[in-house]
């Protein structure tokens, strides 16, 4: 029962040891930016950033409820994305930018929403998307995922973005 | 066969659509702040935040970091040596003022973040975090030892990176 269970482990990509997404990764990357013509305070404020559901105004998702926490290190929340229920935790904050991971699924999924100032009167809203491609089965199901993101959270920045400009 | 995959996939905590860290977790957070007596942009710089290996001159417990790629931006990849066993660290998030890392191959989930806040004009903090999830650590003993051991030796890199960053 033992080398059963040690060869479909490893089979699975997983060891007891070395529980995490699959070897050998293939990160992917996405970065969305949009320029604000307010203040760094005030962006963030309007983006959502000290909300720890704001994002559910501005993407696309069903829903978003909050586990715990108020988007400090450690909060958690669950966010309906219409075909599936993700959590995420975040695990990094500083004044204008959060950090968010999804701890459970196999691509080892991260976000970042930053607005990084420009001038007294101006800042940047800065979102990344970092994830695992070899979790997901096939390279269909990799270029959907990274077209499908593309195209959500670029839509989603430009709602921040005009949230923020708005008078 | 299909019912001994799914046993033993459960068994050892994992499944092929949930192959993360294990469930339920227990989430732990450490803090670890320092003032320093200089503008937020030339801390960030003495403390090593421009060197995506920079950690290696602060932290005692590393005994070695190799870069894989790239220079600290989203993606970057880096493998640091505590004692003699590696491990695979990555550039999850970057802003100006801070980075944050994480494990991906390792069960914990660990996670740390190197920032600095300004202060004002010519005053910044220094503020490191980690978070990781301690079910896969072991007994309570562990868990404990884990948690100290990290707080002594990044509570001792923050104090050494302010005595950097406040040094003529």
């Amino acid at each position: 029962m033992k080398k059963i269970l040690a060869s479909v482990v490893i089979l699975a990509g997983a060891t007891a040891a070395n529980a995490q997404t699959p070897q050998p990764a293939s990160w992917t990357t996405l970065s969305f930016s949009a320029a604000i013509n307010k203040p760094a305070d005030v962006a963030w404020h309007r983006v959502g950033g000290d909300d720890w559901c704001g994002i559910a105004k501005f993407l696309d998702v069903k829903g978003c409820t909050v586990t715990s926490g108020k988007g400090e290190l450690g909060s958690i929340r669950s966010i309906d994305t219409g075909t599936a229920t993700v959590l995420e935790i975040a695990v990094a904050r500083t004044a204008h930018s959060y950090t968010y991971a999804q701890p459970f699924t196999p691509i080892f999924y991260h976000g970042t929403m930053a607005v990084e100032p420009v001038d007294a009167t101006h800042s940047r809203l800065v979102y990344t998307l970092i994830w695992n491609e070899n979790g997901l089965p096939d390279a269909a199901a990799r270029t959907a995922a990274r077209d499908g993101r593309k195209v959500r959270f670029q839509a989603a920045v430009d709602k921040m973005a005009a949230a923020a400009n708005a008078p | 066969m299909k019912m001994i995959l799914a046993a033993a996939l459960m068994l050892g905590g994992v499944t092929a659509a949930n192959a993360q860290t294990p469930q339920p977790a227990d989430w732990t957070i450490l803090t670890l702040t320092a003032d320093t007596n200089r503008p937020a942009a030339v801390t960030w710089d003495r403390i090593g935040g421009h060197d995506w290996c920079g950690i290696l001159r602060f932290l005692d417990r590393l005994t070695g970091c190799t870069i894989n790629s790239g220079k600290g931006e989203l993606g970057s990849v880096r493998t640091v040596m505590v004692g003699t066993t590696p491990t695979v660290e990555i550039a999850v998030a970057r802003t100006p003022l801070s980075y944050t890392y994480a494990q991906p191959y390792t069960p914990i989930f660990y996670h740390g973040t190197m920032s600095v806040e300004p202060v004002d004009a010519t005053h910044s903090r220094i503020v490191y975090t980690l978070m990781w999830n301690q079910t896969p650590v072991g007994d309570a003993a562990a868990q404990t030892a884990a948690r100290e051991g990290r707080r002594k030796s990044f509570q001792a890199a923050v104090d050494k990176m302010a005595a950097a960053a406040n040094a003529p």
